[in-house]
């Protein structure tokens, strides 16, 4: 069954939308990246997906399910993009932080049970917060703080996982091992991905499909079909196109190489 | 002191003492929500709203908290679904409902020559005036708030936290914040009587400052919140008592005490 769709999805924040039309559907398995430039509509796709944000027009179903009727919370992870660092005397420690990711799965009378707080413990190592779970949320660098929120996501386990730019404040050796717990989750799990983020190159390398969005779905398919299509390479012009699927890099080492 | 604990067998002393701490408890419960949402205001503005609610319950010759309550919740309701329609910022709806609570009891003050003093009670408070009803009332709302927050103790830390992750987990936010709008309405116009219109914001912010001062966990701000209120009352009250002093004002000094020592206490 198709875990998401989005029918001629329209949404925004003022008369115009930032979002436009856009038809979109996430399958099992499916690992998606979605990139564009600032402004194109990624995070507003992601909050209209998930109700955050009223459509103007279209519709969403989850699981078959229309977005109005689901209740079955617990099969999605999410982190926002907004998630910033609480004040610091927020009274709350890492481990209590990650466990409210199980709270869709919690029944009346809502009391974490032990399968509940091994959810936790695994979320933990995961992202590699054992030694900080009695820190006060509040103490965290913005990093840390990341890694908790990217925690409290995984902690639902859930079928799906929907992350809105999950390594912008991480070092570049935790982002790499961060995009491959993700590629592992997704194969082994089969935990379904969606994720948005500008490093257009470095998911491309490890999700089974990339949109790039510009309120509308300007290329739905394969990181290699992005960087070798004609018809992006029209769209961006070959000097944009090389940037955001990384080759640029190589470009300046191979001039600069003997 | 032993002329307190002598007069602690009188009725109109234990019905403080319960009303004021059951009062005291439920504010500070949902004084910790209010303080770390950042809506620790809506409790003055509607305290200032009460003072209209209860002056036209005195000139209608009615019950003045029974008039009271229902208006002030729709005051509550309102300064959540001001900004909604009018792009108004969160703070400036507390504002415009204050300002405008008010400008009503002023006005309705001089038009009803013969209510100013019972509406001045209401102002300062008079704790050792509590009726029966009202310490009924105050047992039966401050039992009504513990269960609500225990029933919903995750989905209020997750909102609290993250109100974007909580609607994603299959908390109802707009459901959860207007209820706690009710309940917050329902507690300042019960406790008027405890500190008065003018005080009454200080027991929804001062115990959770306190709090948020100690604790670590969430569950612990929620407890300790709760015991530095009920002291504060119980000490308050005792002082009001032996020495002739207004029993709100030092029920909310003896607040103002309790951060400063939890602030200036030595950290680990």
């Amino acid at each position: 069954m198709t875990i998401l769709r989005a029918t001629r999805l329209s949404a925004g924040y003022g008369a115009l939308p930032a979002i436009d039309a856009v038809d979109f559907a996430v399958e099992p398995g499916d690992y998606v990246g979605i990139v564009g430039p600032n402004g194109s509509g990624k995070t507003t796709l992601l909050r209209a997906l998930l109700g955050l944000l009223p459509a103007q027009a279209g519709a969403v179903e989850l699981w078959g399910t229309p977005l109005a009727a689901f209740r079955d919370w617990r099969k999605i992870g999410y982190l926002p993009q907004s998630a910033q660092l609480p004040f610091r005397r927020f009274p709350a420690d890492v481990r209590e932080v990650v466990a409210s990711g199980r709270l869709a799965h919690l029944r009346f009378p809502k009391r974490l049970a032990a399968g509940d707080r091994a959810a936790v413990e695994r979320a933990l190592d995961l992202l590699e917060l054992g030694p900080l779970a009695h820190r006060m949320i509040g103490e965290l660098s913005g990093g840390q703080f990341q890694r908790v929120c990217l925690a409290r996501a995984l902690a639902a386990e859930p079928e799906l996982l929907i992350l809105d730019e999950p390594t912008s404040a991480l070092d570049p050796a935790f982002r790499e091992r961060f995009y491959e717990l993700l590629a592992r989750l997704n194969r082994e799990r089969k935990t379904a991905v969606l994720l948005v983020t500008h490093d257009s190159a470095t998911v491309g390398a490890y999700a089974s499909r990339l949109v790039y969005i510009d309120q509308k779905i300007v290329f739905d398919g394969t990181f290699d079909d992005f960087c070798h299509s004609p018809r992006m390479t029209a769209y961006f012009g070959a000097a944009a196109q090389h940037v955001l699927c990384g080759r640029h890099v190589h470009a300046h080492v191979q001039e600069a190489a003997p | 002191m032993s002329l307190f604990l002598d007069a602690l067998r009188m009725g109109f002393l234990q019905r403080a003492l319960l009303a004021g701490t059951c009062i005291a408890v439920g504010c500070a419960c949902l004084g910790v929500f209010m303080v770390l949402r950042r809506q620790a205001m809506i409790g003055d503005g509607l305290a200032h709203f009460t003072f209209a609610a209860v002056g036209l319950g005195l000139f209608l010759g009615a019950a003045p908290l029974a008039v009271a309550a229902p208006l002030v919740v729709a005051a509550s309701l309102l300064i959540l679904r001001l900004p909604e329609k009018t792009a108004l910022l969160g703070d400036a709806a507390i504002g415009m409902i204050s300002a405008l609570g008010l400008a009503g009891g002023i006005l309705l003050a001089s038009l009803g020559h013969g209510f100013n003093v019972d509406l001045f009670s209401y102002l300062f408070g008079d704790i050792l005036a509590v009726s029966r009803a009202e310490a009924v009332c105050a047992v039966l709302a401050s039992l009504g708030i513990v269960v609500l927050v225990a029933l919903n103790y995750h989905d209020l830390f997750a909102l609290t936290f993250d109100p974007a992750h909580a609607r994603v987990s299959g908390v109802r936010p707009e459901r959860l914040t207007r209820l706690m709008a009710v309940l917050v309405a329902l507690v300042v116009v019960l406790g008027v009587r405890v500190v008065g219109t003018l005080l009454i914001s200080g027991l929804l912010v001062f115990p959770a400052a306190t709090a948020l001062q100690i604790a670590r966990r969430f569950r612990s701000a929620l407890w300790i919140a709760a015991l530095v209120a009920a002291a504060s009352v119980g000490l308050g009250i005792a002082l009001a008592f032996v020495f002739d002093l207004p029993a709100g004002a030092s029920i909310i000094l003896l607040n103002a005490l309790f951060f400063a020592a939890a602030l200036l206490r030595p950290r680990r």
